[in-house]
């Protein structure tokens, strides 16, 4: 690895991420929140910090950027951006532990959404807004972001780009990396201004309208309210709000086309086709399930289970306590979690297409079973998938489920019961925010021990940046010149 | 601007190499996945899996919005149809297929029709590349502009040259006058500034006008006999163009070439030329034919490698300049410090000869020189360009960029600070890469 070439990008992320801060310095200052200093202050560490390291690493000689540093750049500029992000928490005095404060800036940036605050309402507006920003950001990647707007990551940009976004299934949309970058903050911004107009003609405030449209675009779930979504009490943005988790969990690329009136391409998406019956088949289920159990009208039932099963794919707001709900459905919200969004979108977890294919390749294996001779292939979308992109599958997967179980056991070994300690890394490793258990919806994080709060934040950014790019920095090859 | 290559192979990553780096929409097609996985390590570009030639593989490489389709497979076939198909149903307005078969490359109906223009082969365009090369004796790269009537000659520095190590604003040659466009010292290109020293073993590039070539020579201290006996090592389309190109100009050629049905086919196809069958990096064939009165050993055959060791032996017989023909790029750099006086890449010249159709209407012609780092141009300075009546010392010109000739009613002038450029003069300009957007510009 190149130290100097990594944090030299580094540094360029840090501080273009202070940049972003400056969004809930100007809050603060037009609600004269007390508040502004610290975001002042956050803001002018971030961006010194930013150009110290620049400085400091840049080198006079013009050094290729190689695959391995760019895992290494995503890596690092996601932990430090994250630690910069807590500073305004730590500053203005709101979290009294660097730990909740990292924690709390860790799940914005992944748009997990876990929080250790309760008393979110007594919040000033800056803070409010800064979390709900740290969300945006993260959710279509702070690597994509810089790439659409900074020239200067050129070439290895493209490196970088692979880094923060694995490239199954996803469509180059422009033969360049800077457009391509490009488009698809138009649409992410797009569709969350959108979003903000809707919400605010139904109802909320401007910066409620604001808050929720960045946190929802993102499938990141910080509300401003500790009752997330269930405070507004309005059937219109709940619908409002789930239709655009819905959106915000689309392969992006198939948006792009169609925005532009090619809606065949969605119709044709395998990996569509399968995110839709996944929520339909959910929603029908957890209706049928609660509607029972809890004495709800069908339109009701249907009302909090639409939005608690959209929600649960890696949003995480609640409109109502789930933990109240049948067994069944609280385990299908739990795998739900897993299941995640599909690839290209801001949503976490597993990704759609990546069960899919392995539906697909239990399917074939059985195939073979019944017909030794057989000659079969795997495709998705009229395309072969071939070998390697499988293997790379089943590896995912399998580090997936070995480190939710190497997590679990963690979070178990310091004393938490077993429906706690499993949901919380389920929901952390897929970018979800609310669990069950200690965790559940209408609880948070502050009473999870500090030891398990680096657990989880440990396993949202293994889960945000879809695990190879973290871990590889953990096998000793890595590290070998 | 979009532009489609079809084909992955050598010639398709260079020119996606230049393209890519100056901000231009490139997409690659190729039917084989490995060597676009090669690309898409390395390159910031689309690249679509598929047959060339299908529409609906066009289709999806976006032939819509494309300006200009490069179909440089190792199959002619595919070549015309991607270029059939992207005219007829695309509407692409250039479309350069690369062809190596003589029968189709020298029918214009076909290209025509086949909405092909141009067509290029990269064994006539070596072949052309060794003429100009054997043409100058002392040059290690030759660059012909205005058909020949302007050269950009690039000199390697003898060591006992009196240049070495004076400053160029000190160097005071009457006549003719000279001008250093560009300088490659090891494996860096630089636009030198008059503080510059030369250094041993530097390569220079100077544009000089056809006339001038010898007096050029001499006044760096280099040989300018002229080329009376050639050795080819190789008898292959390449060695078959130049060898005719050579019997035209009265030049004694051998050719060396290891199979006997080809020696059959030359034998019949040249007229006076010596045919020897037999192994081009043979020592004793190599003595018995005289190596060491030979002004010229080219080696071009089809293999790389044995290329290099013929060149090296036939130095070390004392052939007095040794042409060496690498296909593979990696070898490039490795065989230019083996001391060969020059060394070609056929890919790289037809990467080379297909850029210039890619550019801006104003440049009329357009090299690249050190494994394309730096661009040598020929540009006309047309009427309303901001350039006109203004002295070279008030151009603006981008950084790493210079203008080393005015080409004015078919003169050469070697400017100084105080010329002026007038309407209709055409500049030879040398620039780097990276300086080349706004070279364009400033041109418009």
């Amino acid at each position: 690895m190149n130290v100097a070439v990594v944090f030299n990008l580094v540094g360029v992320v840090i501080l273009f991420s202070s940049l972003f801060m400056i969004v809930p310095v100007l809050t603060a200052f037009y609600y004269g929140g007390q508040d502004l200093s610290a975001l002042g202050i956050s803001f002018l560490i971030t961006f010194l910090g930013g150009l110290l390291l620049y400085f400091l690493t840049k080198s006079q000689k013009k050094v290729e950027l190689k695959h391995r540093d760019g895992f290494a750049v995503v890596t690092f500029a996601w932990i430090a951006m994250a630690m910069f992000g807590a500073l305004p928490y730590i500053i203005s005095g709101v979290s009294l532990s660097f730990t909740d404060a990292y924690f709390e800036s860790m799940a914005g940036f992944t748009t997990t959404g876990a929080s250790v605050f309760s008393n979110i309402e007594e919040f000033p507006k800056g803070i409010l807004l800064w979390r709900s920003l740290t969300q945006w950001i993260g959710g279509m990647g702070i690597i994509v972001f810089s790439l659409a707007i900074l020239p200067m990551l050129g070439a290895g940009g493209m490196q970088l780009f692979k880094a923060e976004v694995p490239d199954i299934g996803v469509e180059k949309l422009k033969p360049r990396i800077i457009d391509m970058a490009k488009s698809l903050w138009y649409i992410y911004a797009g569709l969350t201004a959108i979003l903000a107009l809707l919400l605010w003609i139904f109802g909320m405030n401007l910066f409620d309208a604001v808050c929720h449209a960045f946190t929802t675009m993102a499938t990141g779930g910080f509300s401003t309210k500790s009752s997330s979504i269930a405070y507004f009490q309005s059937g219109y943005i709940e619908v409002i709000i789930t239709i655009f988790m819905f959106l915000a969990c689309i392969n992006f690329s198939l948006l792009f086309y169609a925005l532009r009136g090619k809606l065949s391409r969605l119709a044709k998406s395998s990996e569509f086709k399968f995110y839709c019956s996944v929520v339909v088949v959910s929603i029908i289920i957890v209706t049928l399930n609660i509607r029972a159990s809890e004495h709800l009208s069908i339109l009701d039932a249907l009302r909090y289970a639409s939005f608690q099963v959209v929600s649960i794919m890696t949003t995480g707001f609640t409109t109502a306590d789930y933990e109240m709900w049948p067994v069944l459905s609280q385990v299908l919200l739990i795998f739900l979690m897993l299941f995640g969004g599909m690839v290209g979108s801001t949503g976490g977890g597993m990704k759609q297409v990546r069960i899919l294919l392995m539906f697909k390749q239990a399917y074939r294996e059985l195939y073979q079973l019944i017909h030794p001779h057989a000659v079969t292939a795997l495709r998705l979308d009229g395309k072969n998938v071939d070998k390697e992109t499988l293997g790379g599958i089943w590896g995912f997967l399998f580090l997936f489920v070995l480190i939710a179980v190497t997590a679990t056991l963690c979070m178990a070994a310091l004393g938490l019961d077993i429906i706690t300690s499993a949901s919380t890394v389920i929901s952390a490793m897929s970018n979800v925010g609310p669990a069950l258990g200690e965790a559940g919806p209408s609880d948070n994080y502050s009473t999870i021990p500090t030891a398990g709060k680096w657990v989880l934040m440990f396993c949202m950014l293994v889960g945000r940046l879809e695990i190879y790019t973290v871990i590889l920095l953990f096998v000793p090859i890595f590290w070998q010149k | 601007m979009r532009i489609i290559i079809v084909g992955a192979g050598e010639v398709g990553l260079q020119l996606a190499t230049f393209l890519s780096a100056e901000n231009i929409d490139v997409v690659v097609i190729d039917k084989n996945k490995e060597k676009l996985k090669r690309l898409s390590d390395e390159l910031d570009i689309a690249l679509i899996e598929g047959e060339g030639g299908a529409p609906s593989v066009l289709e999806e490489a976006g032939a819509d919005e494309a300006d200009i389709l490069l179909a440089v497979t190792d199959m002619d076939e595919t070549n015309m149809i991607a270029c059939l198909v992207a005219k007829v149903m695309f509407r692409i307005p250039r479309n350069v297929a690369r062809i190596r078969n003589l029968e189709y490359f020298s029918n214009e109906v076909l290209l025509n029709s086949l909405g092909i223009n141009p067509a290029i082969s990269p064994e006539i365009e070596a072949a052309r590349a060794v003429n100009r090369l054997i043409e100058v004796p002392f040059a290690s790269d030759v660059e012909d502009f205005e058909d020949g009537a302007v050269k950009v000659i690039g000199f390697r520095i003898p060591s006992d040259s009196k240049l070495i190590g004076k400053a160029f604003k000190n160097l005071d040659l009457a006549k003719p006058k000279i001008l250093i466009g560009a300088i490659k010292r090891g494996d860096k290109i630089i636009i030198p500034s008059g503080d510059d020293t030369l250094k041993k073993n530097d390569i220079i590039f100077l544009p000089v006008q056809r006339e001038n070539i010898d007096l050029v020579c001499s006044s760096i201290g280099g040989v300018t006999t002229p080329v009376k006996r050639i050795m080819i090592a190789g008898g292959g389309r390449i060695g078959f163009y130049v060898a005719k190109t050579m019997e035209e100009r009265n030049i004694n050629v051998k050719i060396i070439e290891m199979d006997s049905e080809r020696c059959k086919f030359l034998l019949k196809a040249l007229k006076k030329s010596v045919i020897l069958n037999g192994d081009i990096s043979d020592q004793k064939l190599l003595e018995e034919e005289n190596i060491n009165d030979m002004d010229v050993f080219a080696a071009i055959s089809n293999n790389d490698e044995l290329n290099i060791m013929a060149s090296l032996l036939a130095k070390s017989l004392g052939a007095k300049k040794v042409i060496t023909i690498v296909n593979k790029t990696d070898y490039l750099p490795l065989a230019n410090n083996l001391g060969i006086e020059a060394v070609l890449s056929p890919r790289l010249i037809t990467a080379g000869t297909i850029l210039k159709y890619v550019r801006d209407g104003n440049i009329l012609s357009l090299t690249t020189v050190a494994e394309g780092q730096a661009e040598i141009m020929e540009a006309e300075a047309k009427e309303g360009s901001i350039l006109i009546g203004k002295t070279l010392r008030e151009v603006e010109l981008p950084k790493k960029t210079l203008i080393g000739a005015i080409i004015r009613n078919e003169k050469v002038i070697i400017p100084s600070g105080n010329d002026k450029i007038a309407g209709n003069d055409k500049l030879i300009i040398f620039t780097l890469q990276e300086s080349i957007k706004q070279v364009e510009k400033l041109l418009r």
